[in-house]
């Protein structure tokens, strides 16, 4: 199941949805804490609460599933905004998690696969991958599997899963620029 | 697209709990491998998130509830306060005595055992009123009882929950007094010692504490304030094993079948089943079992002291454990019709003093297991939503 579906049944109330992500995500999430917090008890207090909160207010029903990350996305900023909200109850707190922060002033590669312009055309592209690429590729692009995941879902080692995917962006790379070039 | 200035946080913490979609960690991997700034950030964020390794970061959520649940259910009391409360309890005990025994079968019909496919019943037991059998064999139905009463020689005067006894001549012998399912009662002996007795619980001791030592025994669960008098110790005698009170401040309790268990609170108890013998330092609990003799670890005092505010709290404890408490706490007989749902382990809350269904509800919304009534609702069933 990926997060689009994930998200889906935790709108309906499904039951299983909530277990589904407090065990895939609470590690996950229990680190973005620690990450602010640099407090593993505090952590762990403010991930718990968090994730009660999830299920019994319903935080989740207002996310619109527009994309395969929008989930680890809303989780992600809701916890971060929870952490910033109590570092900023108390001036001394270490703010040790700016260092962690790429800083404005440095400009970062763009993932490509961000890039919404682009997007149509990948639809496109990925259909003329050699099959095995592809579907490794659809797997990570559009479920947004991790190499786990998707290593155990085609019976196949994760090195060779991240050499997949490593191989998809190369020839999808060439086969987009040939488009361009049209 | 815009992205966020923490984009590439998210990202990292996504790699490290291993939860990032292949796409997205092709992409971080690319960046670390090309950008040291980058590079810098992920070194840092791993030192600071997880020092020891993936392993040793993920150990931390064994202590979790293991499902949501469980987490749920147990609204899980963040571990600093539980801390805390550990220690504001030990400072109002400070001044007096503890000494909680908790005993004995869960299951008086452990049909379940004998035959692990069949259904699991827990039952009250066929005592309807607090009982106190003196040793000459007469009986006094305490529940009936008014202010006081003279039987024997001895005044009986009932003080709110508390009964209080003055012998007039001596009287040998050990007297019974017996709690059923769904009461609790409260003694307070000759020597000013104070016994807070669970439901279906036994006490057996005497008016007078003649002998050089201090004795009583006790079946089920209770909670003891014990009178200091070094020159007279006193034992507490369980069903395997016996607590000999050398301190001041202690909490004892054996909950499940064939098992003692015994909490210190503050001062020093020391303890022994036939010749295994061992003490405890407060804050810790001793559980004897005849298989594995004793084994000692830190105590919730929430968990084990909970049952005097009529709050049964639970971590990581069995359906057939919390059937029991169903049973002695409600009086009813409860029936656990899967086994397969007979060692699922819960965390959670149940409050005596709130309509049993407000638990039964919860345990059917949050941990999937429905309940119904037979015989009149006298009797409770768990079972499974497909009935298997």
């Amino acid at each position: 199941m990926n997060d689009i579906d994930l998200l889906m049944q935790l709108q309906e109330r499904r039951p299983g949805a909530f277990d589904r992500l407090y065990l895939e995500y609470r590690h996950w999430l229990f680190l973005v804490a620690v990450s602010f917090l640099q407090d593993e008890a505090e952590a762990e207090e403010i991930t718990q609460e968090f994730l009660i909160d999830i299920w019994e207010e319903e935080l989740y029903q207002g996310i619109v599933a527009h994309h395969g990350n929008s989930l680890k996305n809303f989780l992600y900023v809701s916890l971060r905004n929870r952490c910033l909200n109590r570092l900023a109850k108390d001036r001394t707190r270490n703010k040790r998690y700016l260092s962690f922060f790429i800083p404005d002033t440095h400009p970062v590669m763009p993932n490509d696969l961000e890039n919404k312009e682009l997007r149509l055309q990948l639809e496109a592209a990925m259909e003329r991958l050699p099959p095995r690429q592809a579907q490794v590729f659809k797997l990570a692009y559009l479920s947004h599997k991790s190499r786990r995941e998707i290593a155990r879902e085609m019976d196949i080692s994760e090195e060779t899963v991240k050499k997949q995917i490593a191989l998809a962006l190369k020839t999808l790379r060439r086969i987009l620029k040939k488009i361009e070039n049209l | 697209m815009k992205t966020r200035p923490d984009h590439i946080h998210q990202l990292m913490t996504e790699k490290l709990a291993a939860v990032i979609s292949a796409t997205d960690e092709h992409y971080l991997d690319e960046l670390i491998e090309r950008d040291p700034v980058v590079r810098q950030k992920w070194e840092a964020l791993q030192q600071a998130c997880m020092p020891s390794g993936a392993e040793k970061s993920a150990e931390r959520l064994r202590s979790w509830p293991a499902t949501a649940g469980e987490l749920l259910a147990g609204k899980t009391v963040p571990l600093r306060a539980r801390n805390l409360a550990w220690k504001r309890f030990v400072g109002a005990a400070a001044a007096i005595a503890l000494l909680a025994v908790a005993g004995w079968l869960l299951f008086q019909d452990r049909a379940g055992s004998g035959n692990p496919a069949g259904e699991l019943v827990s039952r009250p037991g066929d005592l309807e009123h607090i009982q106190l059998e003196l040793a000459t064999g007469k009986k006094v139905d305490l529940s009936q009882m008014q202010d006081s009463l003279v039987m024997d020689g001895i005044r009986l005067t009932r003080n709110e929950e508390t009964l209080t006894y003055r012998p007039a001549g001596s009287l040998a012998g050990l007297n019974t007094l017996r709690v059923p399912a769904g009461a609790t009662y409260s003694i307070q002996l000759a020597d000013s010692t104070r016994v807070w007795l669970n439901s279906m619980t036994t006490l057996r001791f005497p008016f007078e504490f003649s002998g050089s030592t201090r004795e009583i025994s006790i079946e089920g669960e209770a909670y003891l304030k014990v009178a200091e008098n070094s020159l007279q110790p006193f034992i507490v005698h369980l069903p395997k094993s016996d607590v000999l009170v050398t301190g001041t401040e202690f909490n004892v309790n054996t909950y499940q079948h064939a098992t003692d268990r015994i909490a210190l609170v503050e001062g020093s108890v020391r303890l022994t089943a036939g010749t295994a013998t061992t003490s405890l330092t407060p804050g810790t609990q001793a559980v004897f079992n005849p298989g594995s003799g004793w084994t000692t670890s830190a105590f919730d005092p929430d968990q084990v002291l909970g049952w005097r505010q009529g709050v049964f709290y639970f971590y990581d404890t069995s359906l057939e454990e919390i059937a029991g408490v169903i049973t002695r706490w409600f009086g009813i007989v409860v029936v656990i019709d899967n086994p397969s749902i007979r060692n699922r382990r819960f965390a959670g809350m149940l409050d005596k003093n709130q309509p049993l269904e407000v638990f039964l509800d919860n345990m059917k919304a949050i941990a999937g297991i429905p309940f119904y009534y037979t015989d009149n609702r006298r009797e409770l069933h768990f079972t499974t939503e497909d009935g298997r």
